[in-house]
């Protein structure tokens, strides 16, 4: 697989097919662990960690995995993954742990997973399907920590707040102790809108976003390969459908 | 011919199994002795914070089996109790750590757990918060205005929160009597 070929499997999970913006999969965390961006940060970084993984094995098995039971073989893969994550965190970042609470675990059942593996670990080679991964993990880290911005900054008033928490992987006090800005609040002439920390403040920013990130790549939809299996293929590719 | 259509697969799904099954039991094996440390650690350095002044902890229980830590400083005089306690919140479960001294006061509390919202009932965790259960006594109640007397102010806009966690906390005060009456 040539270079250039690589680095545009990992850059398309960026910007163009997002799979949290873009492709809108997997919203249900993203809605859920956005209310600060160190939260958003270790889910991102979660979700990169097993989507590599589980792509990997996924392209390394794809040969092997009968196609009748590709959708059992997957979700056995991507499950056993989340778990070693899961039991990762809990032993060296146990405060991120309690903080993304059940959503952790729920990696299983997150749409991307299974949908880059239905879509593109199985029916590519090994190094593609590291890229593709760590690719569409990186775009959604990078989207769900936009939202957490947005939304720690204008609800909470405060950003990168409890950053010890990520930070602690690397010893106590890293950075100085360093532990997130406190923006807004007592003694400034904002306070803080507690609306952007609760589910439909979530809604809003995550509809933003979406409109921006719709603007920027406006002349780069989704390609048609993406779409495969997806019952509102007609409605993005009007022209294909009508072929 | 039919028979391996069904055979194969099963085997392969097996096996892709096995090993994913034993790629969990190597990181269970690696990790849990570490977990469990973590919380102990945890829990330790939060009874330290409650009670100072205390050198051990020792774990106790009540005839319910009701599990306890009793405090003890270096001569070995009884500071008093650490209880964990839940009460359910606005997001679930809210579990707190109450330090209640001999003579049934509270010494201290601290929240172990917590999933409320945010911006509202997560300020629990703050200590202005918090700082209001010390030196209450059985049947702590709460008040929207200003608190007198055995009562505690609700934190705005949480007031499920402020009445759960002062819900776990008269539990730990109740259990902290029972060994009263038992003459411990």
């Amino acid at each position: 697989m040539a270079k250039t070929a690589l680095s545009k499997e990992f850059s398309k999970g960026i910007l163009r097919e997002n799979p949290v913006l873009r492709l809108v999969l997997g919203t249900c965390p993203t809605l859920a662990v956005t209310s600060s961006a160190v939260n958003a940060l270790g889910m991102g970084i979660a979700v990169l960690l097993v989507l590599i993984c589980a792509n990997v094995t996924v392209s390394a098995l794809r040969k092997i995995i009968p196609d009748k039971l590709r959708i059992p073989a997957y979700i056995v893969v991507i499950a056993s993954f989340t778990s070693v994550v899961q039991m990762l965190v809990k032993a060296f970042v146990p405060a991120l742990d309690v903080a993304l609470g059940v959503f952790l675990p729920l990696i299983t059942v997150n749409c991307i997973l299974l949908g880059r593996a239905e879509a593109f670990a199985g029916q590519n080679p090994v190094l593609a399907s590291a890229a593709d991964g760590a690719g569409m993990g990186v775009g959604f880290t990078a989207a769900l920590l936009c939202m957490g911005t947005v939304r720690e900054i204008l609800g909470a008033g405060t950003f990168l707040s409890g950053a010890q928490s990520l930070l602690g992987v690397f010893g106590e006090n890293t950075l100085g102790g360093f532990n997130g800005w406190t923006l807004l609040g007592e003694g400034n002439y904002l306070a803080p809108i507690a609306f952007f920390i609760m589910a439909p403040g979530g809604l809003l920013v995550f509809g933003l976003l979406i409109a921006l990130s719709s603007k920027i790549g406006r002349d780069k939809a989704p390609p048609s390969s993406v779409c495969g299996n997806c019952p509102m293929a007609a409605t993005c590719h009007p022209e294909e459908a009508s072929a | 011919m039919k028979k391996s259509k069904i055979l194969v697969p099963a085997v392969i799904l097996t096996v892709i199994c096995l090993l994913c099954a034993a790629a969990l039991v190597v990181t269970n094996s690696l990790t849990a002795p570490k977990i469990a440390q973590r919380e102990k650690q945890t829990q330790q350095a939060t009874m330290a914070k409650l009670i100072p002044s205390a050198t051990a902890f020792h774990d106790a229980a009540l005839p319910d089996g009701t599990a306890y830590f009793r405090a003890e400083d270096a001569q070995g005089d009884a500071l008093g109790t650490v209880w964990n306690t839940a009460a359910t919140g606005y997001g679930g479960d809210i579990t707190v750590m109450t330090a209640v001294s001999p003579d049934g006061a509270v010494l201290g509390v601290e929240i172990l757990s917590l999933s409320e919202t945010p911006g509202l009932g997560m300020k629990a965790e703050n200590a202005s918060f918090l700082t209001q259960f010390v030196a209450k006594r059985m049947g702590i109640a709460v008040s929207k205005n200003a608190p007198a007397g055995n009562e505690i102010q609700a934190i705005t806009g949480a007031t499920i929160t402020s009445r759960a966690v002062t819900l776990a906390v008269n539990t730990a005060l109740k259990n902290a009597a029972k060994i009263g009456k038992d003459g411990q």
